[in-house]
């Protein structure tokens, strides 16, 4: 009471404000705000738990299927050489298919690998010209074949000359990496593929 | 300004007020509301608690000697329940003004000036209320004003807060006899003893005003013949107005010891009014004192949300600012351990909520750890295969499209080039015989289905050697899906 009656209303006004703080301050920083940071970080961990606990489940649930579609899978899906070899008798597979009467291979090139991954993309830019015909049939024997080749960008052009025309286009091939299912070990890269292309 | 009576008790002459209170057993039907009047007495306080519920009116009376008692009683009543002490006619001055219009905000002022101007400076400081009453001139408005000292104000606030009563209006007594008035139509004059032996005489002059006198009780014993004289000159300019009418003047008095022997052939006495005779007795049957203060409190029952009541308060200005500022610490207060308890809540039911989510992690994570081997693998099979059936896909592409835009050339349509990048997005540009095919070109190639979003590009005509050629751009995207 004596307290009180010597403080004037603005002192007792700045007085309030000041234990306000002092309680309100502390509460929230040694009380709340270390809850809520918990409790935000244990629900974003939860969240993240769950999705991957549902994206396994959804996995196993499709493995009957993967199995039976690897099953019907060529040998030639997988990466069984290093990636050098593999590039060059691809590029070999290529030069024989663009040998047509009225068709000319004009330029071939590698594009760098791509690791993903699971698997690695290998791509070739190659430039064509001749008669449409030799073309197209160029076009279909090199995507068809046993591999898993596959177009991923083209320019057709026509030229000088009945129906000639000039097409540079990008194929590219897909290596599967990693354990082959069914095999005991996985092939390793280096050393170990040229180990397993030699026993071949 | 009418003429007004002085504190000692000569003639008074105020308007009627505007608004005429209507029978509580009516208006308060269907509401609930409440009201603690009080009124000190020889050192202690007679407190009437009236309650309506939905037209159920309900009076109790409480004898007020110490502070716990007035306590008990504010803690029953609650503290929504207005609590208005009633001020004698003895403690305040009622005057009527007539002042010219001015922004509600200026009314106090303009009416504290007037009654400054007004009484004599000895007077000291004052205390001033008011509520509107009718109009008499355009542009011109009138309002009762009840005029008190302070120091008495603040002596009699002080007598209840000694006895633990904090009105929260302290209202003039000319307030409830307006409406007792209204109430008792056919009575000429209504008496009544508020407080210690004073009497308060009340009735509506000619021209519409209220009249209130004070009548001091005269030396002699003898009952009735106290307040004789001063009734006397309370009758005799109401007898005046009904002169050579055949009906008698009719007295209401409230409360006991009726002087019925000073009835005459031309002045009748009545106990109560039949309105107020209607109004519930209170509750324990109690003196006098409790049966007047209902009457009054069953009057102001109908006017406790009118704004008049508020401009009535002569409840001294800072006790008005200390109540303010109590009511703004406790909301403070409340506010304070409400937010207090809030957080304590809150972080009590964040931190529980993590234990619960600490569970289910620990759960998933053992699922997950069981499964997350073969589940992996079976994802990077699946990502595998994806792959291959994209590249796959992609493999009579070129067919495809060679096929499309075989079919879809119109006649005389010839394409130069043809680009697909490896965002599906294809570009094709040629030449035509005329203009109107390279426009009829994106239709056909959209009706083929193996294109999708179909945008004619630039298209121009011109001259080339002896005839002319029109040249075109198509963007599209390849469709895939369809085209497989």
């Amino acid at each position: 009471m004596i307290l009180r009656r010597e403080l004037t209303q603005r002192e007792w006004s700045l007085c309030v404000a000041a234990a306000l703080v002092v309680v309100v301050v502390p509460l929230f920083r040694y009380l709340l705000a270390p809850a809520y940071r918990d409790w935000n970080a244990s629900r974003m961990k939860l969240q993240s738990h769950t999705i991957e606990h549902s994206r396994l489940v959804r996995n196993l649930a499709r493995k009957q299927i993967v199995d039976q579609e690897f099953a019907r899978l060529d040998g030639q899906a997988y990466q069984t050489e290093s990636d050098p070899m593999i590039l060059a008798t691809w590029l070999r597979q290529l030069e024989v298919l663009a040998r047509l009467p009225g068709m000319s291979l004009d330029n071939m090139k590698a594009l760098p690998v791509k690791q993903e991954r699971a698997y690695k993309v290998y791509r070739v830019r190659l430039s064509v010209s001749g008669k449409f015909p030799e073309v197209l049939r160029f076009m279909s024997d090199s995507t068809n074949g046993q591999a898993v080749t596959g177009l991923e960008s083209f320019v057709l052009r026509g030229i000088q000359g009945p129906s000639a025309v000039e097409c540079t286009v990008t194929l590219k091939m897909i290596r599967l990496t990693g354990e082959r299912p069914g095999s005991a070990a996985q092939p390793a890269a280096g050393k170990g593929e040229t180990e397993a292309a030699d026993a071949r | 300004m009418s003429a007004a009576e002085t504190a000692t008790g000569a003639p008074l002459e105020v308007s009627k007020p505007v608004a005429r209170p209507t029978q509580p057993s009516q208006a308060g039907k269907g509401r609930s509301c409440q009201v603690v009047l009080c009124l000190p007495s020889n050192g202690a306080v007679d407190a009437v608690h009236l309650r309506v519920h939905r037209g159920n009116v309900q009076t109790r009376h409480v004898h007020l000697a110490t502070a716990p008692e007035a306590t008990r009683l504010m803690k029953e009543a609650g503290n929504r329940c207005p609590v208005i002490a009633l001020l004698p006619k003895s403690l305040y001055l009622l005057r009527t003004f007539e002042v010219p219009k001015v922004l509600p905000d200026e009314v106090p002022r303009m009416l504290l000036l007037e009654a400054s101007a007004m009484l004599p400076p000895e007077f000291g400081a004052v205390e001033v209320s008011y509520r509107p009453v009718s109009v008499r001139r355009e542009n011109y408005e009138r309002y009762e004003v009840y005029i008190a000292r302070r120091d008495e104000l603040s002596a009699y606030v002080s007598a209840l807060a000694d006895l633990g009563i904090r009105p929260d209006i302290v209202l003039p007594s000319a307030f409830p006899w307006g409406c007792l008035l209204n109430l008792a139509s056919g009575t000429g004059l209504l008496v009544a003893a508020l407080g210690s032996s004073q009497l308060e005489a009340a009735s509506w002059a000619n021209d519409g005003t209220l009249s209130i006198r004070t009548i001091d009780p005269g030396s002699t014993s003898e009952t009735g013949m106290r307040y004789e004289r001063g009734l006397a000159e309370c009758v005799r300019p109401l007898l005046a107005t009904i002169e050579g009418g055949d009906s008698p003047l009719v007295i209401g008095w409230l409360g006991d010891d009726c002087p019925h022997h000073l009835a005459n052939g031309r002045i009748a006495f009545r106990n109560a009014p039949e309105a107020l005779r209607q109004m519930p007795a209170p509750s324990p049957p109690a003196d006098r004192m409790a049966v007047i203060l209902s009457y009054f409190a069953a009057a102001l029952v109908e006017h406790l949300q009118a704004p008049a009541l508020g401009t009535s308060n002569l409840l001294p200005s800072d006790m008005i600012a200390r109540q303010h500022r109590r009511a703004i610490r406790q909301a403070g207060t409340w506010a304070s351990g409400l937010f207090l308890l809030a957080t304590i809540l809150a972080s009590v039911a964040m931190r529980v909520v993590v234990q619960r989510y600490q569970s289910r992690i620990t759960q998933l994570s053992g699922k997950i750890e069981a499964i997350k081997k073969e589940g992996e693998a079976v994802g990077r099979r699946i990502e595998q295969l994806e792959a291959i059936r994209s590249s796959r896909t992609s493999h009579n592409d070129f067919e495809l499209i060679v096929a499309g835009l075989y079919d879809s050339a119109p006649q005389g349509l010839s394409y130069s080039s043809v680009e697909l990048d490896d965002r599906e997005n294809l570009r094709l540009q040629g030449q035509a015989d005329s203009l109107a095919v390279a426009f009829l070109l994106p239709q056909q190639l959209q009706n083929t289905g193996v294109f999708k979003e179909v945008q004619p590009g630039d298209a121009s005509r011109s001259r080339r050697g002896e005839g002319a050629i029109a040249e075109f751009r198509v963007d599209c995207r390849l469709n895939r899906k369809r085209g497989s």
